[in-house]
């Protein structure tokens, strides 16, 4: 039975007395109320109208129950239940308005919630030219909501948990029953409910402690800003994960070669799409390798370029007075410095700073002789080729430095060893049951209709052999019998 | 014991395509031609045909058992001894080649030590790795090869006069035979493979195709370049140090471009650390046969096989000395031996485990009649009264 008196100062006193957390007292039929809730988490007005107003003119019998409550006041939700003081206070936090009526059987809530939120944009990593153009944003169930209009199926799954000590953070595990494998589901979810921390701020967080190889360089588990992404993966088998605050949905299993595949690649004609992926991977391959084979040809192996190369080069650097590696490898660092400053600082700032970055230091800079005009354009070429892919510009610009510190070593010997040790890294790499270098290794030709050639949607009639589902197929009927 | 050694076929065949071309496409059609002459791709033909029955051994045990997981010691271990023996002996002559081949071609200098340092822990995680991310790293490998193959092939600047080729066996095949019995080092390349299993790929096309692929489309590109080798050089074959870089060197836009050898460098290279893995992989895990720790295995077989390059080897001519000398029988006997003790093994176990079937199945029926008989005994006793009670 609720004693109102005792409860809600055992509740005043478990919130701490904090300011922010209301407690607005009345009469309900002769009996002390109150009603608990975070200020600016609810719309005041449906509140005063829809709840507070009925619920001062109702008359009630002695034992009030939810479910006399939801004959009186308007809301669209149902009414929940608390079975104490701890779990009514997880949430109100969590938005609802708790109410604690003397003589009920139990503490009730209400869900009103309404506080301000980011419109859906198109997200600033994701642009397409064709195709929708909505994002994700902070509120989770907005997400959901996202989610669920574009797979309007009750096979649809959402599995909810809390994760983080202090942030209790709302977290999503979303997949299609009948396709995604239910062993993936289950040890994602035992993955998710191990973790224990004080906080999830961002789905970040999350890919940290879920990920098979926690200090690994590269990415294991995908990100999408954008539903239909998200919609596509689940449709192959994959599972996503929606974290609350977080506009950034977790994708798992990962392989490799989703950081090639954009989203606007299926909705353009798949010869086009075939181009741009082979040109994003070539983009990287620059990226990371120009700036170091540009150091081992000038350290070591100067014989490679043709003749009259090799003169224009060497009348460019003659007169620097820093050696190749130690020159590209303060330029990479003054690129890294400019870019983060540029990220930090506010938008009229930044554009100053790429001005200051690109013509004032970049030309001064040659101008007085201490950097040379080929180390900086490799430079530029490599920083424009490891944004065509935006998802891998963390490892490719980890990656980029440490080649050329290994080709100021041992120049192409050099590069071919370091080559090798990060081949063999990658193929060892594995990602839920699924090898991070499939399709390639191991080698499934079914799969590769979605690679660096990017076949027709209605030649993929299965869906791809590298990540585990339980139902292959994807489309029965061929278009010529359905014509 | 290293365990992660299961590869799809397609990896296996992959693997096998390495195997079968990269050292012999180095300095051994120098070798080849120092010793057999204009001969030297009929010692190869010979060799290759030497070497496709072998496979068919290796394949043929590698696909009925884990010869590394068997527990009859008294055949297994001192086949483990010999691997691990033909292995370092191996893999001495092969690291002396790479180490040279790194030396002159990327540095312009006689080979130094820092080289091997450079090399090892780079092997040594390789191998750690295990047996399948090296099946995964032929696979990958492989699309850089045929990548580069194909440019190389376009930019090549033939000049190739096909009599060289003759006359053939003037002295009657005895240079022939030279060549073939001087050469056995870099022959023999599959034993490594014994210590894979092989499964099936999902896909059926790449199950049927995959291996005889390798093998045909490998062991023709070394017929060929030796037969171009040949009708290019001639008996100035011998002073070509690197035949596959020479494939490149003068083609049609080396002005325009540079110098494109750089590809067939960089790719023989990886291809020889591949090979080298394998090797050095076979080697641990013979070793791992008598010590179970695999770090130890690995860092004892490296540590061996550098100090042997940097104390002992120290140039390839050395390496060349000892490859041709008596160890070569030794070698050559175990490589080509041992798979088919395996082959004959492999069937005796297939026959034993039959047998044993059968007596167990025996067995089983004998005592479901037993049990069968009682049950009707007892069934017939029980009618019997019934009916009596009737």
């Amino acid at each position: 039975m609720i004693r109102y008196k005792r409860d809600r100062e055992k509740l005043n006193e478990k919130f701490g007395g904090t300011k922010d957390i209301i407690f607005l007292d009345f009469e309900l039929s002769d009996r002390s109320a109150c009603l608990v809730f975070v200020d600016g988490l609810s719309d005041k007005n449906l509140f005063d109208r829809n709840i507070i107003e009925p619920l001062k003119a109702a008359t009630l019998n002695s034992e009030i129950t939810a479910e006399d409550i939801n004959k009186i006041i308007y809301i669209t939700d149902p009414i929940g239940v608390a079975k104490d003081l701890e779990e009514l206070s997880v949430k109100i936090c969590d938005g609802d308005i708790g109410l604690i009526l003397d003589g009920a059987i139990q503490y009730m809530t209400f869900s009103m919630r309404s506080y301000v939120m980011r419109s859906i944009q198109e997200p600033p990593m994701s642009i397409n030219i064709k195709g929708p153009r909505e994002g994700f944003i902070e509120d989770m169930k907005i997400n959901m909501t996202m989610i669920r209009r574009r797979l309007r199926t009750t096979e649809l799954r959402f599995d909810m948990m809390k994760v983080g000590k202090y942030t209790k953070t709302n977290i999503a595990v979303v997949y299609i029953n009948g396709i995604a494998d239910d062993e993936i589901v289950e040890d994602i979810e035992s993955r998710i409910k191990k973790i224990n921390t004080d906080g999830i701020i961002d789905s970040s967080y999350i890919s940290r402690y879920i990920e098979d190889n926690q200090n690994s360089l590269f990415a294991q588990v995908g990100t999408a800003e954008k539903p239909d992404i998200v919609a596509a993966k689940l449709l192959e088998g994959r599972v996503a994960i929606v974290v609350d605050g977080s506009p950034i949905v977790l994708t798992l299993p990962f392989i490799l070669f989703e950081h090639f595949q954009a989203s606007e690649d299926y909705y353009i004609k798949p010869y086009r799409a075939t181009i741009t992926r082979m040109l994003r991977l070539f983009a990287v391959m620059i990226a990371v390798l120009l700036p170091a084979i540009y150091v081992a040809i000038q350290e070591f192996q100067y014989q490679l370029l043709p003749l009259k190369l090799l003169i224009v080069i060497m009348n460019s650097i003659h007169g620097v007075p820093l050696t190749p590696t130690l020159e590209m490898l303060s330029l990479l660092l003054i690129f890294e410095i400019l870019n983060e400053a540029s990220l930090r600082m506010p938008r009229y700032v930044g554009t100053a700073i790429s001005i200051v970055g690109a013509i004032v230091l970049g030309e001064t800079a040659v101008n007085a002789g201490l950097l040379s005009i080929p180390s900086v354009l490799v430079t530029a070429i490599s920083t424009i080729g490891l944004y065509s892919v935006p998802d891998e510009v963390e490892a490719g610009s980890v990656l980029r430095m440490g080649f050329v510190v290994v080709s100021g070593l041992l120049g192409m010997f050099g590069i071919i060893l370091s080559f090798m040790v990060l081949t063999v890294y990658l193929v060892g790499l594995k990602s839920y049951k699924t090898s991070y270098m499939t399709p390639f290794a191991p080698l499934l030709p079914s799969d590769m209709k979605d690679t660096l050639v990017k076949y027709n949607q209605v030649n993929m009639k299965k869906r791809p052999y590298s990540i585990s589902t339980k139902n292959r197929t994807r489309s029965v009927s061929d278009t010529k019998d359905s014509k | 014991m290293l365990n992660n050694n299961v590869v799809y076929k397609s990896q296996f065949a992959s693997m096998s395509f390495i195997t079968i071309t990269t050292f012999k496409m180095a300095m051994l059609p120098k070798y080849m031609a120092s010793v057999a002459g204009r001969d030297s791709w009929l010692s190869v033909i010979v060799l290759m045909a030497l070497e496709i029955m072998m496979y068919i051994a290796v394949y043929y045990v590698v696909r009925r058992i884990n010869f590394q997981e068997d527990k009859n010691k008294l055949i297994i271990a001192p086949i483990m001894i010999l691997i691990l023996l033909v292995s370092l002996v191996r893999v001495s002559v092969l690291y002396s080649e790479m180490i040279n081949y790194t030396a002159t071609t990327l540095f312009d200098h006689n080979r130094s030590n820092f080289i091997v340092l450079a090399f090892a822990p780079v092997l040594a995680y390789l191998v750690y790795k295990g047996g399948n991310v090296l099946g995964r790293l032929s696979e990958i490998l492989l699309y850089v090869l045929i990548v580069v193959l194909i440019l190389q092939a376009m930019l090549i600047r033939m000049d190739v006069d096909w009599t060289n080729l003759l006359p053939i066996m003037v002295d009657n095949g005895e240079d022939m035979f030279s060549g073939i019995y001087m050469h056995f080092m870099w022959f023999g390349d599959f034993m490594p493979l014994l210590f894979f299993s092989v499964v099936d790929n999902k896909t059926k096309a790449l199950n049927k195709l995959s291996i005889p692929l390798a093998l045909t489309i490998g062991g023709g590109l070394v017929v060929l370049l030796f037969l171009v080798f040949t009708a290019a050089y001639g008996d100035a074959g011998v002073m070509v140090n690197y035949a596959f870089n020479k494939l490149a060197v003068f083609n049609k836009v080396s002005a325009l471009i540079g110098a494109s050898n750089a590809l067939s460098v960089t790719t023989w290279l990886i291809m020889a650390i591949m090979q080298l893995s394998l090797i050095i992989y076979s080697a641990t895990s013979a070793l791992s046969y008598f010590i179970k720790s695999k770090s130890v295995a690995i860092l004892l077989v490296i540590t061996t096989v550098s100090l042997v390059e940097i104390f002992w080897i120290q140039k390839v001519d050395r390496a060349y000395v000892f490859a041709i000398g008596w160890i070569k029988w030794f070698v050559a006997s175990v490589q080509y031996i041992v798979p088919i003790i395996l082959v004959v093994y492999a069937k005796y176990r297939a026959k034993n485990t039959a047998n044993e079937d059968d007596k167990e199945l025996c067995e089983q029926s004998s005592n479901i009649n037993s049990v069968q008989n009682k049950s009707t005994k007892t069934v017939s006793e029980h009618t019997g009264k019934s009916e009596a009670n009737a």
